[in-house]
């Protein structure tokens, strides 16, 4: 499904990623561990395509498709889908019309019938009550106002809406409670059908008691220096991850 | 009656040339512009309220008064409002045969030729001497089209007035010049909608506008000046309103198009409790140039004023938007806000934006901000990471910016007239 070789990607004239290789395969769940700054964040913009974020060394290929000329846009219509860390607030563009837009565009380019209007509806409600977000969200502008558990839930609620390929969960379980954690979590697996892959990418052990995964890698100064099963996730938490500077 | 106007060689000019110069309640003021329109310099960048405009067309010096009626084509959408009173100005002429007119109890539309000398006297002051802008002064010294629209007393106007002007077909240099004057009884309600539209041409025009309103005591009135022309047309018009105590003039512009529009709007608040609600979007692309200027004056105690513009500015073109709060000495408890907030969409679009105060009052309370942006970058790549091209995605949170003031338009059929418009717009944008 994705394969990445020696990538090599700066922001600004930093060198951040130095050489990051992955391969998953369909229906795998990787989680990407690291201390913070070690580009965890950027790893996930450079493979959704943010602009500013320039590869300058190395490959990526998705579903054997080398997409690194394609726009972000173009990546996520491929079956990209990447969760934020921080999603932004975009008041006056209500939640309904932005993800009307995006099911709209993804479908005409996946070559599929647009939805009317009344099974959009009927889809966004039900994807709604599994994420536990009130209707009401849908009417409100675009993460506008919402809190951090329910920027997070709309991000899960969109990844379902939009049926990716590859999901790449950034600190999804960052500054969300147990209850809220076991709502995306469960919003997660009920995701997994055997074809659809994860890149988990978090800072802590927990979120991988929900998320169970089959690949563990650790991230840092932009490389992967460590990977195994998830035990090493476990190995990580009890050591710390001034054990890794060690490695 | 044609007569031509030199720009160059204004101490020519007399008020001999104009139909109405024999009315002689009027003859006063209009002498009074005219001697004001030879003294100014003529509009350009070393003029203050003109300094951001290129106004060279006006070096071609002769310009000729438009005098057409004839019924023009026109590829607009049109606004579907039931029942609505239409006038229509041509170049400036009504074209209207207002005898033929079926209007409700209690509303009148005249030529001002047929109005009684008070009427008359009331328009003249409203014709004041213009200190800064030189070209409405010329408007009222030579204007022969003047259409007053008055209400009696306890009127409640469902029905709304559609003015439509359009220039077109217009010779090189022509001017069209009109003004209407609207006068609102006591607790009478009226709705009024302003669509200035022109047709695509080579040649050099310049529309003179001005709308006068007159809020007498507890009168509502709501109204929309809307500004489609096309990208060859030069405007320059005016709003002005006088309100009465507790009048409420509730005035929303839109500048859409046009080679330069610049439109004055001045709002006296001479009874207490008045109430001005001004809301705008203008949206200039290509290379055109729109210009609001504003100035509430808060005459009078316990008034209030609420004034929000938005403006997104496109390719090469430029805005200026200049609103000034006047609050006078005995003027006490008054209440005014301003805010003015401007999106660039392209390195090359410009804009001067200056909110002004002038407060001679101690115990008001006066919010006033102005803000110039970009669109977000992390917007447009969180819209582009949904499947959402960046196209698509910079139009979303354009229209995102204005959402607000569209949401102002509370009557259905304009705001759908206003949303059309604008999907026209988004659409021609990059
Ligand atoms: N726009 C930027 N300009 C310069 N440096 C940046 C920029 N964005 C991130 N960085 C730097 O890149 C490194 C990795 O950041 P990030 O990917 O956010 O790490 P993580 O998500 O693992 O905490 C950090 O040192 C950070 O300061
Ligand atoms: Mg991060």
């Amino acid at each position: 499904m994705l394969k990445i070789n020696n990538l090599h990607a700066k922001v600004e004239d930093k060198d951040i990623l130095k050489g990051l290789s992955l391969e998953i395969k369909p229906g795998e769940v990787h989680a990407i561990m690291g201390p913070n700054g070690s580009g965890k964040s950027t790893f996930g913009y450079v493979l959704s395509g943010r602009e500013g974020y320039e590869v300058t060394d190395g490959e990526i290929e998705f579903e054997g498709k080398n997409i690194l000329e394609l726009e972000a846009d173009e990546r996520a219509k491929e079956g990209l889908f990447l969760a934020f860390q921080y999603p932004v607030e975009i008041p006056g563009v209500s939640n309904m019309e932005f993800l009307k837009a995006s099911i709209d565009a993804t479908r005409e380019y996946q070559g599929k019938e647009p939805l009317d209007a009344v099974s959009f509806m009927k889809l966004a409600r039900e994807k709604c009550q599994q994420v536990n977000l009130d209707q009401n969200f849908l009417k409100r502008g675009v993460n506008e106002g919402f809190s951090g558990g329910e920027k997070k839930r709309n991000e899960i609620m969109q990844m379902m809406l939009l049926e990716p390929k590859l999901c790449i969960l950034d600190e999804t379980d960052s500054g969300l409670d147990i209850d809220a954690l076991q709502v995306v979590a469960d919003g997660v697996n009920a995701c997994r059908d055997g074809n659809r892959s994860f890149i988990v990418v978090t800072h802590y052990q927990r979120l991988l008691d929900y998320i169970v995964p089959d690949y563990v890698h650790v991230l840092s100064n932009g490389k992967i220096i460590k990977s195994g099963g998830k035990e090493l996730a476990l190995e990580l938490e009890e050591k710390g991850y001034s054990w890794i500077d060690k490695l | 009656m044609n007569y031509q106007i030199d720009l160059q060689n204004r101490e020519q000019l007399s008020l001999n040339s104009s139909e109405l110069s024999d009315i002689k309640e009027l003859y006063q003021q209009r002498n009074d512009s005219l001697d004001a329109f030879k003294q100014a310099s003529l509009p350009s960048r070393k003029v203050e309220h003109w300094k951001y405009n290129d106004m060279t067309f006006l070096k071609e010096g002769e310009f000729e008064l438009a005098t057409q009626t004839r019924p023009m084509p026109t590829s607009y959408p049109a606004i579907a409002i039931e029942d609505a009173i239409e006038l229509h100005f041509n170049n400036g002429v009504l074209a209207n045969d207002l005898a033929a007119l079926d209007l409700p109890q209690g509303l009148r539309i005249r030529k001002l030729q047929e109005c009684s000398a008070d009427k008359i006297s009331l328009l003249a002051k409203m014709n004041q001497v213009n200190e800064k802008n030189m070209l409405l002064n010329l408007n009222q010294a030579l204007c022969d089209n003047i259409i007053v629209i008055e209400t009696l007393d306890n009127v409640q106007l469902n029905q709304m007035i559609y003015i439509k002007h359009l220039t077109s077909d217009l010779q090189n240099n022509a001017i069209a010049s009109s003004q209407i004057f609207v006068m609102v009884g006591r607790s009478s309600e009226l709705s009024i909608l302003e669509q200035f539209e022109s047709e695509l041409t080579n040649a050099i025009t310049l529309s003179l506008q001005q709308s006068f309103f007159q809020l007498s005591e507890n009168s509502h009135v709501k109204h929309y000046r809307l500004n489609v022309e096309k990208d060859s047309a030069h405007q320059v018009g005016q709003v002005k309103a006088t309100l009465e105590k507790d009048a409420v003039f509730d005035s929303f512009y839109l500048g859409l198009g046009s080679k330069l529009n610049r439109t004055d709007i001045d709002i006296l608040h001479q009874g207490n409790n008045a109430h001005v609600e001004l809301n705008g979007i203008y949206l200039p692309a290509n290379e055109q140039r729109i210009d609001y200027h504003s100035n509430i004056e808060h005459q009078v105690p316990h008034c209030t004023s609420n004034e929000i513009f938005r403006g997104i500015i496109a390719d090469k073109s430029s805005a200026v938007f200049n609103g000034k709060i006047h609050i006078f000495k005995d003027a006490q408890k008054s209440d005014a806000f301003l805010n003015n907030k401007n999106l660039l969409l392209t390195n090359q679009a410009e804009v001067n934006t200056k909110p002004e105060l002038e407060i001679y009052a101690d115990d008001v309370k006066c919010a006033h901000g102005a803000t110039v942006a970009q669109l977000d970058d992390k917007s447009v790549y969180y819209l582009q990471t949904r499947g959402i091209n960046k196209k698509r995605a910079r139009k979303m949170l354009s229209i995102a910016f204005i959402q607000e003031l569209v949401n102002k338009v509370k009557q259905d059929a304009v705001r759908k007239h206003l949303v059309s418009l604008l999907d026209d717009y988004m659409s021609h944008i990059d």
